[in-house]
């Protein structure tokens, strides 16, 4: 595995954030977690991360804003994003995936184990 | 016989006729002409054949005379000495000087010699006796008053006529009265005839006047030939027989003494018969040609075009019941000229014929008036005599019309007192006024009757009766019907009041409806609006009156979000189409200018007593408030939603890190209760998620983008979903596919899965440990099938019509399960009928239940 296999990953709720890096660092997958969309994007631009798996609502920059700056960066851009969130509503759905998500998972409709092998598959592990 | 036919004889025989008088005229004039140039010429023969008869006399007297006075001759006379005889009158001197007879006389008449010559021979015969007495006994001839007396003439003997000259004989000198006479002569006979003949070239004949007229030819010409003289022509008329001419020649003593006839060919008469025939073939030939071009020309000219008008009037009349006019021909003449008047007087027929129709019409509806018309009428003359009668008269008075017509009214009458009658004729015949009155009449049977009689006199301009008219009517009749029309009135009244009832009614309905707080418009079955009440102007922000186009999709616009596209829905037009209730869907907007009012509503149409249609009706609302409020709600379900799954999330995940040995190996128990705690999580997760689906299906809002679904492939994910689940229940799951790939449908893949999962996911729930859950599908008559059966707990019957209601669980259900939102087959239902499809079941209480649901296939659409 190359240094660039870098997993993002963006998530404000503390227990979440908990979640992702006690499974993660189980799974042995490199990963940052930032809590924020501002956080999110200037680690982004740092560390070009393979994967970026980010939550919709946060404070300060949500996951809408922070998905369509990505996308509008031309660097980072071609980074896939898997989206995470509680949310399930159709509209929210569809805007994220025209905004150019790879993924949607409900969060509570998934097991964590799917998120792992999702991110596993997309990091080429 | 027909035009041409005629045209051909009258021109034909005015020629001919033409031709014979100018024929006839010519042959009469031309050859009257040429038959007097004949007979002129024939006369002029006839006098040259005199002439030269009269000349051969005075040569003859020529000669005499030298001998005559001659002293030889006078020496002979007085001595006879026979040298004069043989020196002057040999025999071939004689001859030679055509002198066929000589005699000489002395003074007193005695004959000294005499010598007769034949002309032929030359020769001396004997002295012709006839001759010789004939000189002898007329002393005339020797008689002489002077020296130079000279007799000439003819004589006729018995046989023969004899052309002599006798010369008094004298001296030389002439001084001497004459001693004797001297005479010559010749026959005119045969010979003669022939030298003449030859001399003047002509057929001449010399006959003694005795002789010929002996014959027939000259007993008819006797009168004419009576004078001597004259020249007299004969010609048979119309013959090519010689024409002859004689003349009659008196002799010396003016006895009628000889005829010549001159016959001569008839040249002129035949060259002007030739010429006349001539003429005549030039002419009948002319006159030939001439009618064949004058008949050409009438033709030609008249009677091609009078033919031709007579086919188009002939095809005019072909169709008399058409009014059409004749073709104009091409040609400006006159025949063009009759045509159009023709057709003007055509025009003039069929307006005539119109009228005359229109008029007939007219009529026959007063006479059917008159015939069939209730009332008895019948029409007499001035003296009360019945020239008509009517149907009705005849079924009142029961007379036939043959009996009724030339009699008069009394047939059925004289019934009432005589002054009745007369005060009824005074008034109609001698005040000349209309009567009306009430009388008994008779019928026919005897039965009387009371009769209403209307009767009036007809007037011509002079006010003389013409006719007059008697109108009468069964009075009992009239009575009834006036108590019947009494009874009608007052029905209609009473009509008219539930009229006036249901008027006050309709208006009230009217009003009520006007006043209603929904908004109301109606259409005429064109969709054009005929109705509208205050709220629908007020919603809409227009009135019916302002209206200038009243279709009512352009003034209602409703426009409703249907899988994510916008458009127009026309519900008056739906409602008519499919001629039941159409119901607004969710999400529909009325268009309000650049507002859009959310209104929810319903079209029905609008029938009428023989089940038509005759418009719709729609009832509409505006829902800005509920729609306010359903976002309201739907945001808060969203946030609320998201809430809830926050916590449910994190516990899940976080026990699932558990129970997965990520935080170390737990003790059995511990992971019984954390496997417990988990479930009830996951119930909550479902919980939440199924109130989330049933607030949007409420708002019809959760609908997927339909596309092409393989229900084989989805059946088998669900199926090895379920799996799990059902072996730890201990429940058999059955599946049985179709082989081969089918049953694609048309549908939401998400939604159709997330309701398959359900339905086999509460049969496995429903069973009883160790049962059977069976799953099939097929396609069968261009439908894709799936059946879920279950042989568990079933439903109660009481509760099976309330299996699809939100929130509803059965007893039993809720016995062997206690957690279930009651949502799951009412959220089941909504999206197999997403999918067009249709979901039934059948169950018997703890023996199972089956679950069906259809679908159109999509291979059966294309």
């Amino acid at each position: 595995m190359a240094q660039t296999d870098y997993l993002l990953v963006v998530e404000d709720d503390p227990f979440y954030s908990k979640i992702y890096q006690t499974k993660l660092a189980k799974e042995k997958i490199p990963c940052e977690v930032v809590a924020n969309g501002n956080a999110a994007l200037k680690m982004a631009q740092e560390k070009r991360p393979t994967l970026i798996l980010l939550d919709l609502i946060m404070p300060e920059k949500d996951g809408f804003e922070t998905l369509g700056d990505l996308k509008a960066h031309a660097e980072l851009k071609d980074i896939p994003v898997i989206v995470l969130s509680n949310l399930s509503q159709e509209e929210d759905i569809k805007r994220i995936m025209d905004l150019g998500a790879v993924e949607y998972l409900v969060k509570s409709d998934v097991p964590i184990q799917t998120v792992i092998e999702k991110v596993k598959h997309y990091l080429g592990l | 016989m027909n035009l041409r036919v005629k045209v051909f004889l009258a021109v034909g025989s005015a020629f001919l006729v033409l031709f014979f008088v100018v024929y006839s005229v010519l042959t009469r004039v031309l050859l009257e002409e040429f038959r007097d140039i004949e007979r002129q010429y024939v006369k002029e023969n006839v006098h040259r054949a005199h002439d030269t008869l009269q000349n051969k006399i005075d040569e003859l007297g020529i000669k005499v005379s030298d001998w005559g006075q001659w002293d030889d001759t006078y020496q002979f006379v007085e001595n006879q000495n026979e040298d004069f005889l043989t020196n002057n009158l040999q025999d071939s001197a004689l001859s030679l000087l055509n002198i066929q007879y000589v005699v000489i006389t002395n003074a007193a008449g005695s004959i000294l010699f005499k010598k007769e010559i034949d002309p032929a021979s030359g020769e001396e015969v004997t002295f012709s006796p006839s001759l010789e007495s004939y000189i002898q006994s007329h002393a005339a001839l020797t008689q002489h008053e002077s020296p130079e007396s000279l007799h000439q003439g003819l004589i006729p003997l018995e046989n023969q006529v004899i052309a002599i000259v006798a010369r008094a004989i004298t001296t030389s000198d002439g001084t001497t009265s004459p001693n004797g006479t001297i005479i010559f002569a010749f026959a005119v006979n045969d010979e003669f005839e022939k030298k003449i003949a030859d001399t003047i070239h002509l057929n001449i004949d010399f006959l003694p006047y005795q002789e010929a007229m002996k014959q027939e030819e000259f007993l008819s010409l006797q009168n004419e030939l009576a004078v001597a003289g004259t020249a007299v022509e004969k010609a048979p008329l119309d013959t090519d027989q010689n024409i002859r001419g004689y003349i009659t020649l008196s002799g010396m003593y003016d006895e009628l003494a000889l005829v010549i006839r001159v016959e001569m060919p008839r040249d002129i008469y035949q060259e002007g018969k030739a010429g006349i025939t001539f003429f005549s073939k030039i002419m009948l030939g002319s006159a030939i040609f001439i009618t064949a071009v004058v008949l050409f020309l009438f033709e030609w000219l008249v009677l091609r075009k009078l033919f031709s008008l007579k086919e188009s009037v002939a095809s005019v009349r072909q169709y008399p019941n058409e009014s059409r006019l004749i073709t104009l021909p091409e040609t400006h003449d006159e025949f063009r000229v009759l045509t159009e008047e023709i057709n003007h007087s055509l025009s003039q027929l069929y307006t005539i014929k119109e009228k005359l129709q229109l008029q007939r019409n007219k009529l026959e509806k007063f006479q059917l008036a008159a015939e069939k018309g209730f009332d008895h009428i019948v029409i007499t003359d001035a003296d009360g005599k019945i020239l008509y009668a009517n149907h009705a008269a005849e079924l009142l008075t029961g007379y036939s019309k043959k009996e009724m017509v030339g009699q008069t009214p009394a047939l059925w009458g004289k019934q009432m007192p005589q002054e009745f009658y007369d005060t009824f004729w005074r008034t109609i015949k001698i005040e000349r006024s209309p009567y009306a009155g009430e009388l008994t009449n008779r019928r026919k049977d005897g039965t009387k009757y009371l009769s209403s009689l209307r009767a009036m006199p007809i007037l011509d301009e002079r006010g003389v009766v013409k006719y007059f008219v008697g109108i009468e009517r069964d009075i009992t009749e009239e009575r009834k019907s006036q108590l019947r029309v009494m009874k009608h009135a007052t029905e209609l009244e009473k009509a008219n009041d539930r009229i006036a009832t249901e008027k006050a009614r309709s208006e009230r309905i009217l009003q009520m409806l006007r006043s209603i707080g929904e908004g109301v418009f109606a259409t005429d079955e064109q969709q054009h609006i005929i109705f509208m009440n205050e709220r629908a102007e007020s919603i809409s922000g227009k009135s019916l009156e302002s209206l200038k186009k009243n279709v009512s999709s352009d003034i209602f616009i409703f426009r409703t979000k249907q899988n994510g596209i916008k458009g127009q829905i026309f519900v008056s037009r739906t409602t008519l189409q499919k001629r039941s209730t159409f119901v607004f869907p969710s999400q529909t907007f009325l268009v309000r200018g650049d507002k859009e009012i959310p209104v929810s509503g319903a079209c029905s149409p609008i029938w009428n007593e023989k089940h038509e249609i005759i418009g719709t009706v729609t009832v509409f609302q505006d829902i800005t408030k509920k729609h306010e409020l359903d976002q309201m709600k739907d945001m808060f379900m969203s946030v609320a939603a998201h809430q809830l799954r926050t916590p449910l999330g994190s516990m899940r995940w976080s026990m699932e890190l558990l129970l997965g040995g990520d935080f170390g190996k737990i003790p059995k128990q511990a992971k019984e209760a954390i496997e417990h705690i988990y479930e009830n999580s996951q119930r909550m997760i479902v919980l939440v998620n199924d109130l989330l689906n049933v607030s949007r299906i409420d708002q019809d809002r959760g609908r997927e983008k339909p596309e092409v679904v393989d229900l084989r492939a989805l059946l088998r994910e669900v199926v090895q979903t379920m799996l799990p689940e059902a072996k730890k229940r201990h429940v058999k799951l059955i599946a049985k596919f179709p082989r081969t790939k089918c049953c694609a449908i048309f549908g939401s893949p998400k939604h159709l899965y997330e309701a398959f999962q359900n339905l086999v996911s509460n049969s496995i729930k429903y069973s009883k440990a160790g049962g059977e859950v069976f799953i099939e599908l097929k396609e069968q008559n261009g439908k894709c099938v799936i059946t879920v059966a279950d042989q568990g707990i079933g439903i109660p019957k009481d509760s099976q019509s309330k299996v699809f209601s939100k929130f509803f669980r059965a007893p039993n259900a809720v016995h062997k399960e206690t957690e279930g939102s009651g949502l799951g087959l009412s959220v089941v239902k909504s999206y197999v009928e997403e999918s067009k499809g249709t979901i039934t079941f059948e169950s018997e209480e703890n023996k199972g239940t089956t679950f069906t649901v259809e679908f159109v296939s999509e291979r059966k659409k294309s």
